[in-house]
């Protein structure tokens, strides 16, 4: 594998880590507001 | 075939920083700036021919939304097979390259009728979706997925994946169908937002 | 007749207890929903891929009973889905789409679409052999991919519409609208 394509493959997961990184701490924020709303509507 | 100075590192730079946009953006002063400047658009947008069409007639808005979720729906089952092929999942028996290939091209058409039709609606609800947190998260999920689907996967695994480490097109796959769905919820709970 | 029926069945789901707590509640409602719309995306989104294969107008390298059976079992989780979500959205509010116009028509577009998938299933089953690596399928399964993306595209558009009340029974629509509707005279739940 040349450089290019070494380079080309690590900057991908470099971006791929990273979105799913940023998904999985918007879903848990989102999952985290509905349990306190849930948990407040039962009061 | 983009040019050469948007070298891989530069585009996953970019595409990271749209997706760190998303949260960081989201709690500083600066947003607030930039959303502001947009305000005189959208209200224009809801006064032009596009908005009015939608306002007035429930009928013809309805229709494009349902033309938006097949759109969605097209978009969706060609990631799926993609992204289900890559990650070994679906058609284990046909060749990775030429599974991409032509799957890009029903997404792309998918992806083409989405924006049309995401755009008549937007015109229509102009002011509503201005004021919604979670139409913004979807246009910046959208952002991020247009950037890393053309600049990022595509390019990556257009010669095929044979010589990349498995590892790495997992990734991949699990981070395009991430972003897509973030973009398909996040676009359904408008729906339920104002 | 057939409107009383479905009506008292309607009142009948109504008075569920289920029923009422999965439409009053917070998110379970909106939750299914969202399953339900999102759900398009592996059957009809697959469905789409295989019809338009048939077409030719995707995928043409690939063997057409490649597409079809591989992506057979996906495409009937995501309907499995949808059928699931969609009983959940009517038993939670049984009379009112037990009566849309909307909802009456998505029924009978599905009976057809569903025919129309058995009819085509067989048909491919005794020809493929002939054909599979053809770019495009013989006229009668090209008829019968075509006529699925109508279906369902119609049948799309239909669900959308059951949410808009311009038909509602409780607004007291009258003639075809009434009977196709199924409003029964004097009703007074809604």
């Amino acid at each position: 594998m040349d450089a290019r394509r070494k380079d080309q493959q690590l900057a991908a997961l470099l971006a791929a880590a990273g979105i799913i990184g940023c998904a999985l701490v918007y879903w848990a924020l989102q999952i985290q507001q509905v349990l306190e709303t849930l948990a407040m509507a039962r009061g | 075939m983009l040019p050469t100075f948007l070298n891989s590192w530069r585009r996953s730079i970019a595409t990271l920083a749209v997706s760190g946009v998303a949260l960081g953006f989201g709690f500083s002063a600066w947003r607030v700036n930039a959303w502001e400047a947009l305000q005189p658009l959208f209200a224009w947008m809801e006064t032009s021919w596009l908005g009015a069409i939608g306002k007035t007639w429930g009928g013809v808005f309805a229709v494009v939304e349902a033309m938006h979720l097949l759109a969605m729906a097209m978009l969706g089952g060609a990631l799926l097979v993609s992204d289900g092929r890559l990650l070994g999942w679906l058609l284990r028996d046909v060749p990775v390259t030429l599974l991409l290939c032509r799957a890009h091209r029903v997404f792309v058409i998918g992806l083409v009728a989405a924006l049309a039709t995401g755009m008549f609606m937007a015109c229509a609800v102009a002011t509503k979706i201005y004021f919604l947190p979670v139409f913004w998260i979807k246009m910046l999920a959208l952002a991020v997925g247009v950037l890393f689907t053309f600049a990022i996967k595509r390019p990556l695994l257009a010669d095929g994946i044979e010589d990349l480490h498995p590892w790495v097109v997992r990734a991949v796959a699990v981070a395009s169908l991430t972003v897509w769905f973030t973009v398909a919820a996040s676009g359904r709970w408008i729906g339920f937002s104002g | 007749m057939f409107n009383q029926l479905v009506y008292e069945f309607a009142l009948w789901l109504d008075a569920g207890r289920w029923s009422t707590l999965l439409h009053e509640s917070y998110y379970m409602y909106s939750w299914v929903e969202t399953t339900h719309v999102l759900s398009l995306i592996p059957s009809v989104g697959i469905l789409f891929l295989i019809d338009l294969r048939m077409l030719g107008l995707a995928l043409p390298q690939v063997p057409a009973s490649v597409i079809a059976g591989r992506l057979q079992w996906p495409m009937f989780i995501g309907f499995g889905l949808m059928v699931t979500t969609g009983l959940l959205l009517f038993y939670a509010i049984p009379v009112r789409s037990a009566q849309s116009v909307w909802f009456r028509l998505k029924v009978i577009l599905l009976l057809g679409a569903a025919l129309n998938a058995i009819v085509f299933h067989y048909r491919m089953k005794r020809s493929v052999a002939h054909w599979d690596n053809a770019a495009v399928a013989p006229k009668a399964l090209r008829r019968g991919a075509l006529l699925s993306l109508l279906f369902w595209t119609l049948i799309v558009i239909c669900g959308r519409l059951i949410a808009y009340d311009w038909f509602d029974c409780s607004h007291g629509p009258s003639g075809f609208i009434a009977v196709f509707a199924g409003c029964i005279e004097g009703q007074t739940e809604f």
